[in-house]
């Protein structure tokens, strides 16, 4: 599904050369559930930014079902992004003028596509927020809007779903939920799923761990 | 309606209030604009030749110069005073669009948010205020010009001139909007939805570092380090509230330079002809103009200061819970809050004794 192969990203900065991804080549079958981890500045998460079409490497490529985002131009990530990819973040990042339902089926509205309205209410019951459709992210707990974010991405039927620390904003509780509701979509829709996370605790409910360090791959086990 | 358009729509009504002031700013710098434009095209175009007949040419042409050359500070001045607006505008939308972007919006969606601002917010302002200031800015040069008593206002170049007024601000707001927007384009989304308490991170770190320094007061330092830390965001506040204090101040130097100005009335005596008397009503109507200005300017810079401070302060409220969460008491936010302000007056203040100096040598130079 995902073929990376020789991937390099340096950052320049007040401080020198950065080097953010060293070489980076990596396969992703469709359906893995996979967890990077490593410390902070290590690269995972410009990892994550490359495969979906957010940031561009200086050399290498990354293929995804056989076409190369990194050829892609902008208007074509974004497509990607609204069709193929559902990106999950820490913060959140739901809109906040907009409410529940609005938030989760924006995606579809900006690619002109029909709401199917059985699948909003599925969705919606899968994550838990059926009877939460009307309100707004201020009114939601930090767990619900990370649900709310998380239907968001799964609404447009994803292949892929790339989270960056989805956990990292969230109490043990509602981490454990939301590692629940993942790795369903993972295992229910066959949805390949690829966390960034700092957490052990999320790393070991993921079949494969990359570990990354200085941009370079320097471990990946399977379970 | 667009997904995008319709977000940019309830973004505009959920902040009526700031937003309404930022419509009032640009309302207000149109005024100002077409006013002047108004003026100086009456002044040039419809000169009164009994008005120019009288025997003090040499007196006028320098007066003429220093209003001119007012005029074109102010107009310099007045779409500073929008550009800093645009740009900050196009700062605070720089999250939404970073969230759109990775859900998959595209460059024409994201276009979408600056059109929503222009076409709700920006354009009614700029029309409303270049017809505002058109008929007052033209009447004044009639008065000025001594013709209000025999001649009416012409309306085919007055018309004219708005359509070419609005044209400019029109196209000068398409222009401070998309420029940033081509910039902002490049720059990495990233940044905006991962980094979302960056704010609030650094300035808590700041909070803790600084405790570990008990050289200076705490509220001292933590408002030294905010101005460090929003650099950017102060110089800019600092440019508008330096930009609106150009207004009275350049009212006191066009009127303190005319004052020192001797009037040489350059008739022969011998003529027989009372010139005394027109030359002391021009000039005593000149001056009544020229108070006026200062007036009508001063009440424009203080009321245009006074809308950005408030917006600045109500924001520095807003991110300054950060340090309430921490345990800080409300008094000493305030102080805080009260020393950056007078941080930025003190930086204010040394560019404004910087563009005085310059608009006075300007001046003098005439």
């Amino acid at each position: 599904m995902i073929h990376i192969s020789n991937l390099n990203k340096r950052y320049f900065t007040v401080d020198g050369e950065i080097t953010a991804l060293d070489n980076v080549s990596l396969d992703i079958a469709g359906g893995e559930f996979i967890a990077i981890i490593g410390k902070s500045g290590s690269g995972k998460t410009t990892l994550l930014n490359m495969i979906a079409g957010l940031d561009n490497p200086d050399s290498g490529s990354i293929l995804l079902n056989n076409a190369d985002v990194t050829k892609m131009t902008g208007k074509q990530t974004a497509v990607l992004r609204r069709r193929e990819i559902g990106v999950i973040y820490q913060f959140y990042n739901l809109i906040p003028e907009l409410n529940v339902v609005e938030n989760i089926t924006l995606p579809t509205e900006l690619d002109g596509s029909p709401i199917n309205s059985e699948w909003l209410a599925e969705i919606l019951k899968v994550v838990g927020l059926s009877g939460r459709e009307n309100a707004y992210p201020t009114a939601l707990s930090g767990g619900q809007q990370q649900r709310a974010a998380i239907a968001r991405a799964l609404f447009g039927k994803p292949s892929l779903i790339l989270a960056d620390e989805p956990t990292g904003n969230l109490d043990n509780e509602n981490s454990a939920e939301v590692m629940k509701l993942l790795k369903a979509m993972n295992e229910e829709y066959g949805i390949t799923v690829l966390i960034v996370t700092h957490s052990d605790a999320v790393a070991e409910q993921a079949r494969r761990v990359i570990s990354i360090a200085d941009g370079k791959i320097t471990s990946d086990r399977r379970k | 309606m667009s997904p995008v358009t319709q977000i940019a729509v309830r973004r505009l009504k959920a902040d009526k209030i700031k937003n309404g002031i930022l419509a009032a700013s640009v309302l207000f710098s149109m005024m100002l604009i077409s006013f002047f434009l108004a003026f100086e095209m009456q002044v040039l175009l419809y000169p009164n030749p009994e008005y120019e007949a009288l025997p003090f040419e040499e007196f006028m042409a320098k007066v003429s110069m220093y209003i001119n050359l007012s005029t074109i500070v102010l107009v310099l001045i007045t779409l500073l005073i929008i550009r800093i607006h645009c740009r900050m505008r196009m700062e605070e939308n720089a999250q939404l669009r970073g969230i759109l972007t990775s859900v998959g919006a595209e460059s024409k969606d994201l276009r979408k948010i600056v059109n929503a601002d222009i076409r709700i917010l920006y354009l009614p302002a700029v029309l409303l205020g270049t017809m505002l200031g058109i008929h007052p800015g033209a009447q004044m040069g009639l008065n000025f010009t001594g013709m209000n008593e025999v001649q009416n206002l012409e309306w085919l170049p007055l018309t004219l001139l708005f359509a070419a007024a609005a044209l400019i601000g029109i196209f000068l707001i398409l222009l401070c909007n998309y420029i940033p927007e081509l910039r902002l384009k490049r720059k990495s989304v990233i940044q905006t939805v991962k980094k979302q308490n960056h704010n609030a991170n650094e300035q808590t770190h700041g909070y803790r570092q600084s405790k570990t320094f008990r050289n200076q007061s705490l509220t001292k330092r933590l408002a030294q380090k905010s101005i460090d830390y929003h650099g950017k965001v102060y110089s800019r506040i600092m440019l508008l509230f330096a930009s609106s204090a150009v207004y009275p101040l350049l009212a006191v130097l066009l009127l303190w330079n005319i004052s020192r100005e001797s009037v040489v009335v350059d008739a022969n005596p011998y003529d027989g002809i009372d010139t005394i008397a027109p030359v002391l009503e021009t000039v005593g109507g000149l001056l009544w103009f020229l108070i006026g200005c200062f007036a009508v300017l001063t009440c424009v810079g203080f009321v245009q200061a006074m809308l950005i401070a408030r917006i600045q302060i109500a924001e520095r409220r807003r991110s300054a819970n950060v340090y309430r969460m921490i345990g800080m008491v409300q008094k000493d936010i305030n102080r805080m809050i009260r020393k950056e302000l007078y941080g930025v007056a003190v930086r204010t203040l040394v560019l404004l004794i910087f563009v005085v100096v310059i608009l006075n040598a300007c001046f003098a130079m005439i």
